[in-house]
């Protein structure tokens, strides 16, 4: 379409796992995926669990190998490649985890782990000042950085996770289930939060979930995955509006929170 | 929507104020000492270690001062737990042998850590061959007990404290290899250690700054558990003549001198019993309590 590459340019990949079995049958985790994401896009990867949504982010995220097919970053092949070729691209893309119990280190302190990326990175600023406007930027006083993340509510703990991403100053946020494990009351302000946040920081976002109604809410494009496969893909008004698959229809049936996170959205403003 | 989230900015959803490091300080303190067994423990470990230490510069009586006039004479005013079979004072004897226990406990102790728990996590590391071929050595190792060991050891190398606390650490690293690997192998897989190598984190920073800070306590746990086995296989070895030669006061040889005097003063087997019994439920206790206090921030 443009000279300008796609952020993520996703092409036949599949990944198999071995397994333990007698039989020495091995399982495919996707087959032959092909997408892409363009620049300031908001792109959902939906499916249930065991689709291999969460196996795609890692992929995404140059942590794991495609068993074949490539991952290309602004044109560039990603996956296989050293740390040391990877180091800016482990600054241009971060990820916000599904639970900030377990993504946060409970031994650091919330300045540490809003700090840690800056040093791994090399990232040459003043920390404390740097801590300060990430924790502001995700409405968290800044006194929340003495504190370690077992003191904070659900909620909180996900604006610590979401400012540790945005440290780096990145161009892509990849977003794994981040708000499956937040109470029902909290979704909708970190959601909110989250779409400001890609808004204000230009952010390309990939947002990983099951949740359509959730998806609608926050995305442009979705793919969705089924068993490994990749059954649907296209804007998100058009797959919501006629979907052609059978299982993305099953998807939008089983969404029932719509009503419930469209109210939410409608009080948003008051308490964001 | 009166929920925590609404108000992100009030501090009651907080736990302390300000000066949380100090809180946080305070409150180990406090379950340290709500803890029976941390509590417990920890004081006969500081009764044991106080009395080493001032059984360096100071017994009541010389533990190596014979004096046959008053052999085997039991409790007194002089000799608060009696005399042995040449005289010399047992309150004194036991004092010095603390001094052997610690030194033998506190050195085969590090020899299991300074081995095992670098080979633990280098096996947590690199789960392909590598880490098999740790993890086999650490089953061959731990195919020797450590009694048969300083046996072996001893009739190589001689009887002394040298022998026994080879043969005990060696015998305590596939211990360490083990703990520190399956402790390890938690972090690794944990969210926050992908979370660091979505942002550049190498493997060795990774075991510094997350595996290590958080399989610390559980180490240390252990090293107290296995602080009170020393000592116990350590009384074990000196009772069989594989450890302490004869003059020198440990509580293993006073119990096995004590064997013959039986009918003239029973509580010459007593008492190193006693010590015995006393340091390593100490340092077992203090390891248990360890672990104890460990889960609270978890679970809280």
């Amino acid at each position: 379409m443009s000279e300008t590459p796609a952020i993520f340019d996703v092409r036949g990949v599949s990944k198999i796992y071995p397994t333990r079995s007698r039989r020495g049958q091995s399982v495919a985790a996707l087959r032959d995926i092909t997408f892409s994401v363009s620049d300031g896009d908001s792109m959902a990867i939906v499916g249930e669990s065991g689709s291999g949504k969460s196996t795609l982010s890692r992929m995404l995220l140059a942590l794991e190998s495609p068993t074949s097919g490539t991952v290309s970053f602004r044109g560039e092949v990603v996956s296989g490649r050293s740390e040391r070729e990877l180091r800016d691209f482990r600054r241009r893309v971060q990820i916000v985890f599904q639970d900030p119990l377990s993504s946060l280190d409970p031994r650091m302190r919330v300045h540490d782990l809003l700090a840690e990326p800056l040093r791994a990175l090399k990232i040459e600023v003043d920390e404390a000042e740097r801590v300060r406007e990430l924790l502001a930027s995700v409405e968290m006083p800044a006194a929340a950085a003495n504190r370690y993340a077992h003191q904070f509510s659900g909620g909180q703990r996900q604006r610590i996770a979401i400012a540790r991403a945005l440290g780096p100053s990145p161009d892509v946020l990849i977003a794994d289930e981040p708000v499956s494990a937040l109470d029902v009351s909290v979704r909708a302000q970190i959601l909110n939060l989250l779409s400001s946040l890609v808004r204000d920081f230009h952010l390309t976002l990939v947002f990983v979930s099951h949740d359509m109604a959730v998806v609608r809410h926050l995305c442009s494009s979705i793919v969705v995955l089924y068993r490994g496969d990749l059954v649907e893909m296209g804007t998100t008004e058009d797959v919501f509006v006629s979907p052609r698959e059978d299982y993305t229809k099953e998807l939008l049936a089983a969404a029932p929170r719509i009503r419930a996170v469209r109210a939410a959205k409608r009080v948003g403003p008051r308490e964001a | 929507m009166t929920e925590i989230g609404s108000a992100p900015l009030t501090g009651d959803t907080m736990v302390g104020g300000d000066d949380v490091i100090e809180d946080a300080r305070a409150s180990l303190w406090r379950r340290w000492l709500r803890n029976p067994s941390a509590l417990i423990g920890g004081i006969i470990v500081v009764l044991v270690v106080a009395s080493a230490v001032i059984s360096l510069v100071w017994t009541p009586y010389n533990p190596l001062a014979v004096d046959p006039s008053h052999a085997l004479s039991g409790p007194s005013l002089r000799h608060l737990l009696g005399t042995d079979e040449y005289g010399r004072d047992v309150f004194s004897r036991l004092m010095a042998s603390s001094q052997v226990a610690l030194f033998v406990g506190f050195l085969s102790v590090l020899i299991a850590t300074v081995v095992g728990i670098p080979a633990g996590l280098l096996a947590a590391e690199r789960r392909g061959a590598t880490g098999q071929v740790v993890l086999r050595l650490a089953d061959i190792l731990y195919g020797f007990p450590a009694l048969l060991a300083a046996v072996v050891l001893a009739a190589a190398f001689g009887a002394s404290k040298t022998t026994v606390v080879l043969a005990i650490g060696i015998s305590y690293i596939p211990v360490f290899v083990r703990v520190t690997r399956s402790n390890a192998l938690v972090v690794l897989n944990s969210e926050y250690v992908l979370a660091a190598r979505a942002y550049g984190r190498r493997p060795l920073a990774i075991m510094r700054r997350h595996v290590i800070p958080n399989i610390l306590t559980t180490i240390i746990a252990q090293m107290s558990l296995l602080f009170s086995l020393a000592v116990l296989a350590e009384t074990a070895l000196d009772f069989l003549g594989l450890g302490t030669a004869a003059p020198a006061a440990s509580w293993g040889t006073m119990l096995q001198s004590s064997q013959n005097y039986l009918g003239n003063d029973p509580l010459l087997t007593v008492w190193p019993s006693v010590a015995i019994v006393l340091c390593v439920l100490g340092f077992s206790l203090l390891g248990d309590g360890i672990s104890e206090l460990r889960d609270v921030r978890s679970s809280r």
